[in-house]
Protein backbone atom coordinates (compact mmCIF):
# COMPACT_ATOMS: atom_id res chain seq x y z
CA UNK A 1 0.00 0.00 0.00
CA UNK A 2 1.22 3.52 -0.98
CA UNK A 3 0.59 6.59 -2.29
CA UNK A 4 -1.85 9.48 -0.96
CA UNK A 5 -4.55 11.02 -3.03
CA UNK A 6 -4.16 14.24 -1.51
CA UNK A 7 -3.63 16.45 2.02
CA UNK A 8 -6.37 18.41 3.34
CA UNK A 9 -5.42 21.16 5.72
CA UNK A 10 -8.46 21.60 8.20
CA UNK A 11 -9.30 18.02 9.56
CA UNK A 12 -13.40 17.31 9.13
CA UNK A 13 -14.65 15.69 12.35
CA UNK A 14 -17.23 13.44 10.30
CA UNK A 15 -18.84 11.34 12.90
CA UNK A 16 -21.65 9.63 13.66
CA UNK A 17 -24.43 10.21 16.55
CA UNK A 18 -25.79 7.61 18.44
CA UNK A 19 -28.86 6.79 16.79
CA UNK A 20 -26.95 6.89 13.36
CA UNK A 21 -24.00 4.37 15.29
CA UNK A 22 -26.49 2.27 16.61
CA UNK A 23 -28.20 1.87 13.01
CA UNK A 24 -25.42 1.25 11.05
CA UNK A 25 -23.47 -1.11 13.41
CA UNK A 26 -26.83 -3.25 13.19
CA UNK A 27 -26.67 -3.30 9.56
CA UNK A 28 -23.08 -4.01 9.86
CA UNK A 29 -23.89 -6.48 11.65
CA UNK A 30 -25.84 -8.41 8.70
CA UNK A 31 -22.76 -7.53 6.24
CA UNK A 32 -24.05 -4.67 4.78
CA UNK A 33 -21.30 -3.62 2.91
CA UNK A 34 -22.54 -0.18 2.03
CA UNK A 35 -23.11 0.97 6.10
CA UNK A 36 -19.43 -0.52 6.35
CA UNK A 37 -18.48 2.06 4.00
CA UNK A 38 -20.24 4.83 5.39
CA UNK A 39 -18.17 4.38 8.74
CA UNK A 40 -15.01 3.81 6.15
CA UNK A 41 -15.27 6.73 4.53
CA UNK A 42 -15.99 8.93 7.88
CA UNK A 43 -12.95 7.50 9.67
CA UNK A 44 -10.23 6.47 7.42
CA UNK A 45 -8.48 10.08 7.21
CA UNK A 46 -7.82 10.33 10.81
CA UNK A 47 -7.28 6.67 11.38
CA UNK A 48 -4.74 7.14 8.67
CA UNK A 49 -3.36 9.86 10.19
CA UNK A 50 -3.19 8.80 13.47
CA UNK A 51 -1.35 5.71 12.38
CA UNK A 52 1.04 7.88 9.94
CA UNK A 53 2.14 9.60 13.08
CA UNK A 54 2.47 7.04 15.04
CA UNK A 55 4.55 4.52 12.72
CA UNK A 56 6.16 7.40 10.94
CA UNK A 57 5.97 5.37 7.77
CA UNK A 58 3.18 5.80 5.12
CA UNK A 59 3.35 2.50 3.77
CA UNK A 60 2.62 0.63 7.76
CA UNK A 61 0.59 2.97 8.06
CA UNK A 62 -1.62 1.92 5.11
CA UNK A 63 -1.43 -1.49 5.79
CA UNK A 64 -2.12 -0.69 9.25
CA UNK A 65 -5.40 1.23 8.52
CA UNK A 66 -6.80 -1.20 6.41
CA UNK A 67 -6.16 -3.86 8.84
CA UNK A 68 -8.54 -1.88 11.53
CA UNK A 69 -10.77 -1.85 9.26
CA UNK A 70 -10.78 -5.78 8.53
CA UNK A 71 -10.82 -6.61 12.22
CA UNK A 72 -13.46 -3.95 12.38
CA UNK A 73 -15.76 -5.55 10.05
CA UNK A 74 -14.14 -9.08 11.58
CA UNK A 75 -15.23 -8.33 15.08
CA UNK A 76 -18.51 -6.39 14.65
CA UNK A 77 -20.38 -8.82 15.98
CA UNK A 78 -18.25 -8.29 19.70
CA UNK A 79 -18.63 -4.48 19.57
CA UNK A 80 -21.28 -4.09 22.02
CA UNK A 81 -21.47 0.26 22.06
CA UNK A 82 -20.62 0.54 25.68
CA UNK A 83 -17.62 2.64 24.00
CA UNK A 84 -18.30 4.76 20.77
CA UNK A 85 -17.60 3.64 17.39
CA UNK A 86 -14.55 6.34 17.64
CA UNK A 87 -13.15 4.78 20.36
CA UNK A 88 -13.34 1.45 19.47
CA UNK A 89 -11.78 1.94 16.03
CA UNK A 90 -8.98 3.94 17.89
CA UNK A 91 -8.76 1.21 20.35
CA UNK A 92 -8.02 -1.33 17.42
CA UNK A 93 -5.58 1.08 15.91
CA UNK A 94 -3.51 1.96 19.18
CA UNK A 95 -3.98 -2.04 19.35
CA UNK A 96 -1.91 -2.73 16.57
CA UNK A 97 0.83 -0.41 16.95
CA UNK A 98 1.40 -1.82 20.26
CA UNK A 99 1.74 -5.35 18.62
CA UNK A 100 3.95 -3.76 15.64
CA UNK A 101 5.96 -2.13 17.91
CA UNK A 102 6.56 -5.73 20.35
CA UNK A 103 7.34 -7.38 16.80
CA UNK A 104 9.89 -4.76 15.65
CA UNK A 105 10.95 -4.81 19.31
CA UNK A 106 11.52 -8.65 19.47
CA UNK A 107 13.45 -8.08 15.84
CA UNK A 108 15.43 -5.03 15.75
CA UNK A 109 15.54 -4.30 19.77
CA UNK A 110 14.54 -0.71 18.92
CA UNK A 111 12.99 1.57 21.34
CA UNK A 112 9.18 1.74 21.34
CA UNK A 113 6.14 2.14 23.23
CA UNK A 114 6.36 -1.06 24.98
CA UNK A 115 9.13 0.20 27.01
CA UNK A 116 8.56 2.69 29.45
CA UNK A 117 8.97 6.20 29.28
CA UNK A 118 12.34 7.07 29.26
CA UNK A 119 12.37 10.75 28.59
CA UNK A 120 15.41 12.50 28.99
CA UNK A 121 15.99 15.69 31.14
CA UNK A 122 14.74 18.52 29.52
CA UNK A 123 15.31 22.35 29.97
CA UNK A 124 12.69 24.00 32.18
CA UNK A 125 9.55 25.62 30.36
CA UNK A 126 10.16 29.02 29.70
CA UNK A 127 7.10 30.99 29.50
CA UNK A 128 8.19 34.08 28.57
CA UNK A 129 8.02 33.61 24.59
CA UNK A 130 4.86 34.40 22.72
CA UNK A 131 4.19 31.32 20.85
CA UNK A 132 0.37 32.78 19.76
CA UNK A 133 2.06 34.47 17.23
CA UNK A 134 3.68 32.20 15.23
CA UNK A 135 1.69 31.18 12.06
CA UNK A 136 1.42 27.92 10.85
CA UNK A 137 4.40 27.86 8.01
CA UNK A 138 5.16 24.68 6.02
CA UNK A 139 8.39 25.01 8.04
CA UNK A 140 6.60 25.12 11.26
CA UNK A 141 4.93 22.14 10.21
CA UNK A 142 7.94 20.34 9.36
CA UNK A 143 8.91 21.11 12.77
CA UNK A 144 5.91 19.47 14.43
CA UNK A 145 6.25 16.27 12.72
CA UNK A 146 9.48 16.01 13.72
CA UNK A 147 8.88 17.01 17.22
CA UNK A 148 6.10 14.82 17.22
CA UNK A 149 7.90 11.30 15.90
CA UNK A 150 10.58 12.60 18.73
CA UNK A 151 7.94 11.81 21.29
CA UNK A 152 7.72 8.98 23.14
CA UNK A 153 5.06 7.00 21.61
CA UNK A 154 2.93 6.68 24.81
CA UNK A 155 3.34 10.85 25.19
CA UNK A 156 2.50 11.22 20.91
CA UNK A 157 -0.50 9.10 21.31
CA UNK A 158 -1.94 11.04 23.92
CA UNK A 159 -1.24 14.12 22.13
CA UNK A 160 -2.97 13.58 19.28
CA UNK A 161 -6.15 11.64 20.73
CA UNK A 162 -6.50 14.94 22.60
CA UNK A 163 -5.69 18.16 20.78
CA UNK A 164 -6.00 16.27 17.33
CA UNK A 165 -8.55 14.02 17.78
CA UNK A 166 -10.43 16.18 20.53
CA UNK A 167 -11.29 13.01 22.44
CA UNK A 168 -12.19 13.81 25.96
CA UNK A 169 -9.60 12.07 28.58
CA UNK A 170 -12.13 8.95 29.61
CA UNK A 171 -11.94 7.81 25.83
CA UNK A 172 -8.65 7.92 25.94
CA UNK A 173 -8.28 6.39 28.46
CA UNK A 174 -10.78 3.70 27.41
CA UNK A 175 -8.67 3.61 23.81
CA UNK A 176 -5.50 3.29 25.99
CA UNK A 177 -6.57 1.43 28.78
CA UNK A 178 -5.17 3.22 31.48
CA UNK A 179 -6.15 5.23 34.47
CA UNK A 180 -7.66 8.92 33.39
CA UNK A 181 -4.84 10.42 35.56
CA UNK A 182 -2.21 8.92 33.97
CA UNK A 183 -4.17 10.18 30.50
CA UNK A 184 -3.55 13.79 31.98
CA UNK A 185 -0.28 13.14 33.21
CA UNK A 186 0.92 12.32 29.55
CA UNK A 187 -0.90 15.17 27.95
CA UNK A 188 0.67 17.46 30.40
CA UNK A 189 4.19 15.95 29.50
CA UNK A 190 3.48 15.99 25.62
CA UNK A 191 2.57 19.35 25.15
CA UNK A 192 5.22 21.05 27.59
CA UNK A 193 7.90 18.73 25.32
CA UNK A 194 6.04 19.93 22.22
CA UNK A 195 6.74 23.63 23.21
CA UNK A 196 10.22 23.13 24.47
CA UNK A 197 11.08 22.13 20.74
CA UNK A 198 9.03 24.74 18.71
CA UNK A 199 11.50 26.97 21.16
CA UNK A 200 14.46 25.52 20.84
CA UNK A 201 13.53 25.83 16.83
CA UNK A 202 12.16 29.42 17.19
CA UNK A 203 15.55 30.30 18.76
CA UNK A 204 17.65 28.50 15.87
CA UNK A 205 18.94 25.38 18.00
CA UNK A 206 18.65 22.08 16.36
CA UNK A 207 16.31 20.30 15.19
CA UNK B 1 13.62 35.50 37.10
CA UNK B 2 10.89 32.96 37.04
CA UNK B 3 6.84 33.96 38.53
CA UNK B 4 5.70 31.38 41.32
CA UNK B 5 3.38 29.63 38.88
CA UNK B 6 6.37 28.85 36.81
CA UNK B 7 7.91 27.25 39.32
CA UNK B 8 5.22 25.12 40.59
CA UNK B 9 4.89 24.10 36.68
CA UNK B 10 8.49 23.14 36.73
CA UNK B 11 8.03 21.25 39.91
CA UNK B 12 4.71 19.37 38.69
CA UNK B 13 6.84 18.56 35.47
CA UNK B 14 9.43 16.85 36.93
CA UNK B 15 6.92 14.98 39.79
CA UNK B 16 5.31 13.91 36.70
CA UNK B 17 8.51 12.86 34.65
CA UNK B 18 9.66 10.99 37.85
CA UNK B 19 6.21 9.36 38.32
CA UNK B 20 5.71 10.87 41.95
CA UNK B 21 2.12 11.06 42.93
CA UNK B 22 0.51 14.58 43.37
CA UNK B 23 -1.13 16.22 46.05
CA UNK B 24 -4.48 18.17 45.82
CA UNK B 25 -3.03 21.69 44.63
CA UNK B 26 -0.83 19.84 42.19
CA UNK B 27 -3.89 18.29 40.53
CA UNK B 28 -5.74 21.44 40.70
CA UNK B 29 -3.03 22.92 38.59
CA UNK B 30 -2.05 20.46 36.56
CA UNK B 31 -5.99 20.36 35.46
CA UNK B 32 -6.51 24.30 34.90
CA UNK B 33 -3.22 24.03 32.83
CA UNK B 34 -4.49 21.23 30.51
CA UNK B 35 -7.68 23.25 30.64
CA UNK B 36 -5.90 26.14 29.48
CA UNK B 37 -4.66 24.71 25.90
CA UNK B 38 -2.39 26.87 25.06
CA UNK B 39 -1.00 27.00 21.26
CA UNK B 40 0.28 23.57 21.59
CA UNK B 41 -3.06 21.89 21.11
CA UNK B 42 -4.24 24.39 18.07
CA UNK B 43 -0.76 23.61 16.25
CA UNK B 44 -1.84 19.90 16.40
CA UNK B 45 -5.09 20.46 15.42
CA UNK B 46 -4.15 22.60 12.33
CA UNK B 47 -1.88 19.74 10.93
CA UNK B 48 -2.64 18.42 7.72
CA UNK B 49 -4.84 15.66 7.08
CA UNK B 50 -4.23 13.13 4.71
CA UNK B 51 -6.40 10.73 3.13
CA UNK B 52 -4.95 7.22 2.09
CA UNK B 53 -5.42 7.11 -2.22
CA UNK B 54 -8.09 5.13 -4.21
CA UNK B 55 -6.07 2.51 -4.62
CA UNK B 56 -5.38 1.88 -1.05
CA UNK B 57 -9.79 1.94 -0.96
CA UNK B 58 -10.17 -0.12 -4.06
CA UNK B 59 -7.74 -2.59 -2.03
CA UNK B 60 -9.81 -2.40 1.05
CA UNK B 61 -12.99 -3.54 -0.52
CA UNK B 62 -11.45 -6.37 -2.26
CA UNK B 63 -10.23 -7.65 0.78
CA UNK B 64 -13.64 -7.23 2.29
CA UNK B 65 -15.09 -9.14 -1.14
CA UNK B 66 -12.67 -11.67 -0.68
CA UNK B 67 -13.72 -11.97 3.24
CA UNK B 68 -17.69 -12.06 2.13
CA UNK B 69 -17.02 -14.43 -0.55
CA UNK B 70 -15.12 -17.07 2.39
CA UNK B 71 -18.20 -16.18 4.96
CA UNK B 72 -20.35 -17.02 2.51
CA UNK B 73 -19.09 -20.71 1.32
CA UNK B 74 -18.50 -21.19 4.87
CA UNK B 75 -22.53 -20.73 5.83
CA UNK B 76 -23.31 -22.46 2.39
CA UNK B 77 -20.80 -25.31 3.84
CA UNK B 78 -22.44 -25.23 7.17
CA UNK B 79 -25.58 -24.83 6.46
CA UNK B 80 -25.59 -26.96 3.52
CA UNK B 81 -24.08 -29.82 5.49
CA UNK B 82 -27.14 -29.56 7.88
CA UNK B 83 -29.40 -29.60 5.46
CA UNK B 84 -27.66 -32.79 3.58
CA UNK B 85 -27.75 -34.55 7.01
CA UNK B 86 -31.95 -34.30 7.45
CA UNK B 87 -32.77 -35.37 4.09
CA UNK B 88 -30.50 -38.30 4.17
CA UNK B 89 -32.45 -38.65 7.62
CA UNK B 90 -35.66 -38.51 6.21
CA UNK B 91 -35.00 -40.78 3.12
CA UNK B 92 -33.46 -43.55 5.48
CA UNK B 93 -36.79 -42.97 7.84
CA UNK B 94 -39.06 -43.62 4.97
CA UNK B 95 -37.12 -46.45 3.66
CA UNK B 96 -37.21 -47.95 6.95
CA UNK B 97 -41.33 -47.50 7.38
CA UNK B 98 -41.53 -48.93 4.08
CA UNK B 99 -39.73 -51.85 4.77
CA UNK B 100 -41.70 -52.80 8.22
CA UNK B 101 -44.22 -55.71 7.76
CA UNK B 102 -47.68 -54.93 7.75
CA UNK B 103 -49.16 -55.68 11.37
CA UNK B 104 -50.11 -59.65 11.90
CA UNK B 105 -51.80 -61.46 13.93
CA UNK B 106 -50.00 -62.68 17.44
CA UNK B 107 -49.77 -66.54 17.04
CA UNK B 108 -51.78 -68.22 19.81
CA UNK B 109 -53.92 -64.92 20.44
CA UNK B 110 -57.48 -64.34 19.84
CA UNK B 111 -57.15 -62.70 16.71
CA UNK B 112 -54.95 -65.54 14.75
CA UNK B 113 -58.06 -67.93 16.20
CA UNK B 114 -60.89 -65.40 14.65
CA UNK B 115 -58.88 -65.16 10.98
CA UNK B 116 -58.60 -69.12 10.73
CA UNK B 117 -61.75 -69.42 11.42
CA UNK B 118 -62.28 -67.34 9.13
CA UNK B 119 -60.16 -68.94 6.25
CA UNK B 120 -61.66 -72.49 7.29
CA UNK B 121 -65.19 -71.48 6.95
CA UNK B 122 -64.59 -69.78 3.78
CA UNK B 123 -62.68 -72.81 2.70
CA UNK B 124 -65.35 -75.00 3.63
CA UNK B 125 -67.96 -73.04 1.48
CA UNK B 126 -66.43 -72.87 -1.19
CA UNK B 127 -65.17 -76.22 -1.24
CA UNK B 128 -69.43 -77.11 -1.17
CA UNK B 129 -70.47 -75.44 -3.83
CA UNK B 130 -67.71 -76.57 -6.36
CA UNK B 131 -66.98 -80.32 -4.55
CA UNK B 132 -70.58 -81.43 -5.39
CA UNK B 133 -70.56 -83.80 -8.49
CA UNK B 134 -72.97 -83.30 -11.00
CA UNK B 135 -74.83 -86.78 -11.61
CA UNK B 136 -75.90 -86.41 -7.81
CA UNK B 137 -77.53 -83.15 -8.74
CA UNK B 138 -79.17 -84.51 -11.54
CA UNK B 139 -80.36 -87.98 -9.52
CA UNK B 140 -81.66 -85.08 -6.85
CA UNK B 141 -83.55 -83.10 -9.10
CA UNK B 142 -85.38 -86.43 -10.82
Amino acid sequence: MSGLAGARLAPTPQSFDTAQEEALVHQCRRKDYEAFAKIVDAYQGRLYGFLKRMVRNEEDASDLTQEVFIRAFQSLDRFDGRASLRTWLFRIAHNLCVDRARKAKRSLSTVSMVEDDDEGPMACVDHTWNPERLAMTDELRDVLEQSLGAMSEKLRTVLLLHDREQMAYDEIAAVLNVPVGTVKSRLFLARAQLRERVRVYLNGGPQ
Amino acid sequence: MRSEHEERLNALRQKLEQGLPLDEQECQLLDSELQREGPEAMWVRELPEEEPSLAWRSSLNARLGTMAKAQRRRLVWRYGSVAATVCAGALAAIFVVQMMPSPTAQAGGVEEMLVQSHEHWSGTVGMDVTSVPEPLLWNASM
